[in-house]
């Protein structure tokens, strides 16, 4: 039986057998450790299930791979794992796992042993899951873990998934069951290892997450109606699966304001701000709230995975080998660029994430290759930039240069109509707070001169990581929660805006790639 | 000859999003003797076609690019129109509307720019429309398209949206006279997509759902 023999920065994970004319893509699929991110099931037309072919004879490209691929691409052996039928052995690199390292080392600290009180705070992300052990009297964490969603299986998009809840019953059980099944395993290690036990479980999510969770209302998502308003998330279980430990969530404010932005606004002490501050959590979906003149006004923007590097030909997620930052020398002409981690050669250097790209837009910006309007200034349908420092060739296509536009439109759109509704100006803002991993690595500069955010003093800009788990946190340590949580829930103006006038206006300005205009 | 120039210098306006400088270019051209009926069957259509030739051969023109191009042709030819000596005969006439439970505007109204250049009638049933008012609307206003604009997948593929639009023209039997055309995000990422909700065409971006509705409409008049 032929054999597809699999690998991941440099390391063998995995040899599948098949049997005659398989699809990559598929072979991949059957185990967890070997599946790759995609966003079309395999269609051809998501340009996500990049692999390396280092060995094997594979057929000629499809239409879908010369669409989506880089001529540097193409001349890397890299393809598309959905578009490759094998008849006989081959190995393949994996380049955009959907198992990725957690990058986000979460600071812990040793157990204190004197009365303790341990609880697990949980942030259940579309794309990650974050969990901690929170001693919830010395307010220290004492282990933290960060994986993938399982959910992923079925759908990156949350729509996807609530679609797939709606219409199949299996499967909204199975979401739910894999969710409690991850956090299980994760608290029971622990337990185990550190001989100690748990006494609770706080969850906080996007309101789609905790639908998914709680495994009902998922319809109502679907529906525009529903966006606004609250929507029960509470658990039918009181208890986690085996382990008896009491589980609850926070509930979130509207369909689409869920707990995690309003802990993290707890996290960041938005409400308590000297002036004006503005909260920007960045994500596929950006959420982002005002603090000004004792109301909190919150909207979300969906503006798409590119910030996760997702759907961008020479994008990958921020993590090991990802080219964090760009820099363009006027002087010299010269790119620079930096890695997230150290690499031992070139082959180990994965992409751009998603601020690597920002930068990008940026630094051709000021070295004149690319119109404000997103059109390169020669008119060539991709451009190869060299990152002298690195020895590395990076290459942008026209389309990621759309795809990014939009997603930074609709988050730049975001913030000048909440600003303008809320009646304030940037010049109000004492604090621009950036949370998400996007947010971590972010230069702000760069980020201000494409008008991904307002015009605001650096040392007001504040990079806050994950606020979600931090309020989660800070929530188990209190002794007040509802209140807290009633106070920032009373200063709430909801603002949807699919029914804001004139937003999509806004929105086509902000694709273009100058600093942000105020409305 | 001076009407080449004029293509040439609005294309190259439309192309760069400069709204200012069509205008500026179309005014001049006005102000040089060419008649409003030239400026929108010999400079805006044929620089229309353009695009659409220049899109079939897969040149991808941006959001922008796309936004611009359609209102701003669509805001020259309502402004010359205006200044018609007669009123204008029209392709044929389309209603359009973003489909139920979807609130997304932005496909549909570079779609409605596009196709108002092209001197085709739109009317626009606006976002949120239930299938009973796209076919009550087709046949108050006595249109042989209804155009379906769908920005999410779960509002693409739903039994209220295009699906519905089908089973009402199936039951009242009035698949001969109106055809069904759909669009948006969720049909470019899942190009067989059109079929499953059973639609007879979709186009990919406004410029060439243009060129779809105006073979449909002839294809209807065979
Ligand atoms: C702007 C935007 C919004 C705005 C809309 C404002 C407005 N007035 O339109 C707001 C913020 C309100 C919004 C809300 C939501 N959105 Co939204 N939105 C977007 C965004 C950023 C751009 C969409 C857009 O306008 N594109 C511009 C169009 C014109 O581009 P286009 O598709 O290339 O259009 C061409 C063709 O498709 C074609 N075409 C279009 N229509 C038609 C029709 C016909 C007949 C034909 C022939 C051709 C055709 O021609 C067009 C021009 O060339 C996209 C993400 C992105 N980066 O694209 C998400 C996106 C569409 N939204 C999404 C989601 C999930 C939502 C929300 C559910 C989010 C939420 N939780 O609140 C709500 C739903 C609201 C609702 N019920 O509709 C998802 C859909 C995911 C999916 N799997 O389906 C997207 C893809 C983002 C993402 N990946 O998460 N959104
Ligand atoms: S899975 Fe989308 S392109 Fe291969």
């Amino acid at each position: 039986m032929p054999i597809l023999s699999v690998a991941l920065n440099h390391q063998h994970i995995a040899d599948i057998p098949f049997t005659s004319s398989a699809n990559v893509f598929k072979l991949l699929a059957m185990s967890e450790h070997t599946r790759v991110r995609s966003a079309c099931q395999g269609k051809g037309t998501c340009g996500l299930c990049l692999v390396r072919i280092d060995q094997g004879r594979t057929g000629e490209l499809t239409q879908y791979e010369h669409r989506r691929l880089s001529a540097g691409q193409i001349a890397q052996g890299i393809r598309l794992a959905c578009q490759i039928r094998l008849f006989d052995h081959a190995s393949v690199t994996l380049i955009n796992p959907l198992a990725i390292d957690a990058l986000d080392n979460l600071t812990v600290h040793s157990p204190l042993a004197a009365n303790a009180r341990y609880a697990a705070a949980v942030d259940l992300g579309s794309t990650q899951l974050r969990i901690s052990l929170w001693d919830s009297v010395h307010r220290r964490r004492i282990a933290g873990y960060c994986g993938f969603n399982p959910q992923a299986y079925y759908g990156t998009d949350i729509l996807n998934r609530l679609n797939a809840a709606a219409t199949d019953k299996a499967a909204g059980t199975a979401m739910s069951e894999l969710i409690q099944d991850t956090v299980e395993s994760v608290l029971t290690e622990w337990a185990d290892t550190n001989q100690l036990s748990i006494t609770e479980i706080l969850l906080v999510g996007n309101t789609a997450m905790l639908v998914l969770l709680a495994n009902k209302h998922v319809e109502q998502l679907l529906q525009p109606a529903y966006w606004t308003q609250a929507i029960d998330c509470s658990l039918d279980f009181s208890t986690l699966g085996q382990t008896q430990i009491p589980i609850s969530v926070v509930q979130p404010v509207a369909g689409f304001v869920g707990s995690d932005l309003l802990v993290g606004l707890l996290a960041v002490g938005l409400a308590q701000s000297e002036g004006s501050a503005l909260f920007v959590d960045f994500g596929t979906n950006t959420e982002m709230a005002l603090w000004h003149r004792n109301k909190l006004w919150i909207t979300s923007v969906p503006g798409g995975p590119a910030f996760e590097g997702c759907g961008i030909s020479c994008g990958v997620a921020a993590e090991q080998g990802a080219i964090s930052h760009v820099n363009y020398d006027a002087a010299t002409g010269e790119f620079r660029g930096e890695l997230i981690g150290t690499v031992n050669d070139t082959s180990e250097i994965k992409g751009l994430c998603g601020s690597g790209l920002c930068d990008v837009m940026a630094c051709l910006l000021a070295s004149g290759q690319l119109k404000k309007n997103g059109r390169f200034v020669q008119a060539d349908s991709e451009l190869e930039i060299e990152l002298v420092n690195l020895n590395y060739r990076v290459t942008v296509k026209k389309q990621d240069i759309d795809i990014f536009q939009r997603a930074k439109a609709a988050t730049g759109a975001g913030i000048s109509k909440l600003i303008g509704i809320a009646g304030a100006t940037s010049a109000d803002l004492t604090r621009l707070c950036i949370a998400g991993s996007f947010g971590r690595f972010l230069n702000i500069q760069q980020a201000q001169a494409i008008g991904l955010l307002p015009d605001c003093a650096p040392e007001r800009v504040e990079l806050c990581g994950n606020t979600a788990l931090m309020g989660c946190e800070q929530l188990l340590s209190s002794s007040n929660r509802d209140e807290q949580l009633n106070e920032l829930k009373r200063c709430v103006e909801i603002v949807n805006l699919s029914q804001v006038d004139g937003y999509e206006d806004v929105f086509v300005d902000n694709l273009y790639l100058q600093p942000m205009l105020l409305a | 000859m001076m009407l080449e120039k004029v293509i040439a210098a609005y294309s190259e306006a439309v192309f760069d999003t400069d709204r200012d400088k069509a205008f500026e270019v179309i005014h001049d051209a006005i102000a040089q003797g060419v008649t409003p009926e030239e400026i929108v069957f010999k400079v805006v259509i044929p620089s229309m076609e353009m695009m659409i030739k220049a899109i079939s051969e897969d040149f991808d023109a941006n959001l922008a690019q796309h936004f611009m191009a359609s209102q701003i042709a669509s805001q020259v030819t309502d402004e010359m129109v205006a200044r018609f000596q007669t009123s204008p005969e029209t392709i044929g006439r389309v209603v359009i509307g973003t489909s139920y439970a979807d609130l997304h505007t932005l496909g549909k109204r570079i779609v409605s720019g596009c196709l108002r250049s092209l001197m085709i009638d739109v009317i626009d049933l606006g976002v949120n429309v239930s299938a009973e008012r796209f076919v009550a609307a087709a046949l108050e206003h006595d249109a042989g398209i209804i155009a379906i604009s769908s920005m999410m997948v779960h509002t693409a593929r739903s039994e209220r949206g295009c699906l519905a639009v089908r089973q009402l023209l199936k039951e009242r039997g009035l698949e001969d006279r109106i055809k069904i055309i759909v669009g948006g995000a969720p049909y470019t990422w899942d190009t067989e997509l059109y079929k499953v909700v059973r639609a007879d065409a979709w186009a990919s971006d406004g410029i060439s759902a243009g060129k779809v509705i105006k073979d449909l409409i002839e294809g209807m008049h065979k």
